[in-house]
């Protein structure tokens, strides 16, 4: 009998060949002192990893886990709840104004939308509202939004600057809010 | 004091006991850590991967409704926490860091059956061992840890790490081949030459 291959081996340790190749196994052992040596160097390392010490985890561990998990019971004006319900509003609103944006692409023209909805419309309300706000903001700060203005494509920058203040509210709100535990160090 | 299964310490953590979570934090740190540090050979690294991971384990059990598996839950989750810090520090993928630092085919190790006894059961050999166990591809070393340390039947390893059953023995086979060439190569080279 041929040497069994390696993984052969290994599965004949690990009890997991089947009887009869097992069998033959067994008796190429009795036979060859090559192979009794690997399945013997395969045992020892098992045995000595197994026994090994493991690495001691510092005792301060324990501490700073319980520390960590218990930060969101520590919450008691329910700042992660609003955090998430408040990113989940943000969301719909970016999504609404850009499908908003969408359909006024798509029905360009002035032609009377016919894929709007009862919802489209009061999210087109409220984002008129938003985008009043922040017109009024853009013109008194920057002179960039003048540019913007003259440049005639005055509802494309208003839809980009909305999507942009309220991604970075929804990143504020995350690394203010969501921050999962406390990494102390020693 | 009461010894309670990992189980039991889950359920009462469910049951709103949220301290309980520290005997199990307690029970599992070392071994938690010695896979942490076979994966990542960085002690800071170690330590903040083993913490994240019992938080990220705490975090899932209010995410199940059974505890039958959450263990295993909790084990792959702390794996993939693993995995997640080796990519990010060695801004590498999974895929590359089981191709870094393969050994050598069989055809270039020599004839076990010239190793000498005295070498396989003395302390000299168990450093090289584990010396052979910390050079091994990070990936490989945790896998041969798993299988070695805590005895895990291949299944269980499948459970733990999603990959299929095929994937999961081709690599431990690889690991463990890898593992004994690179012991022998140690012990083959210094003292096979006597």
């Amino acid at each position: 009998m041929n040497h069994p291959t390696t993984p052969e081996l290994f599965e004949f340790i690990d009890n997991r060949l089947g009887n009869e190749r097992a069998g033959q196994v067994a008796s190429h052992l009795v036979e060859c002192a090559h192979c009794r040596r690997r399945t013997e160097l395969e045992r020892s390392t098992h045995h000595i990893v197994q026994s090994e010490s493991l690495f001691k985890a510092p005792e301060r561990l324990t501490a700073l886990v319980m520390i960590s998990v218990a930060a969101p019971m520590r919450d008691p004006l329910g700042l992660r709840l609003l955090s998430k319900l408040g990113s989940l509003v943000a969301m719909i609103v970016v999504l609404a104004v850009v499908g908003l944006g969408i359909v006024k692409v798509s029905g360009a023209n002035d032609q009377p939308n016919k894929t709007s909805s009862s919802i489209t419309q009061v999210v087109a309300q409220l984002s008129e509202v938003y985008t009043k706000g922040m017109q009024t903001f853009v013109n008194r700060t920057s002179t960039i939004s003048q540019s913007i203005e003259n440049a005639g494509d005055v509802q494309f920058w208003k839809t980009v600057f909305i999507i942009a203040l309220t991604i970075g509210v929804l990143v504020a709100a995350d690394r203010v809010f969501g921050k999962r535990f406390i990494k102390l160090r020693s | 004091m009461e010894s309670l299964s990992d189980h039991e310490i889950i359920s009462r953590v469910l049951d709103g006991k949220t301290r309980s979570f520290a005997d199990l934090v307690e029970r599992h740190k070392d071994k938690a850590m010695t896979l942490a540090m076979r994966m990542l050979r960085n002690r800071e690294e170690a330590e903040e991967a083993v913490q994240d991971a019992f938080v990220r384990a705490f975090n899932a059990l209010g995410q199940v409704r059974e505890t039958v598996n959450i263990l295993d839950m909790a084990v792959s989750d702390f794996i993939q926490c693993l995995l997640d810090y080796l990519i990010e520090a060695r801004g590498t993928n999974a895929v590359d860091l089981f191709r870094q630092n393969e050994g050598k085919s069989e055809d270039e190790i020599p004839d076990f059956s010239e190793i000498p006894d005295s070498i396989v059961e003395g302390e000299e050999f168990r450093r090289q061992v584990i010396e052979a166990l910390n050079e091994l591809p990070p990936l490989y070393s945790g896998i041969a840890t798993m299988f070695y340390l805590d005895d895990l039947s291949y299944e269980e390893i499948v459970t733990i790490t999603g990959s299929p059953l095929g994937t999961v023995k081709a690599r431990l086979f690889r690991a463990r081949a890898m593992l004994r060439d690179g012991i022998v190569r140690r012990i083959g080279t210094e003292e096979l030459a006597r």
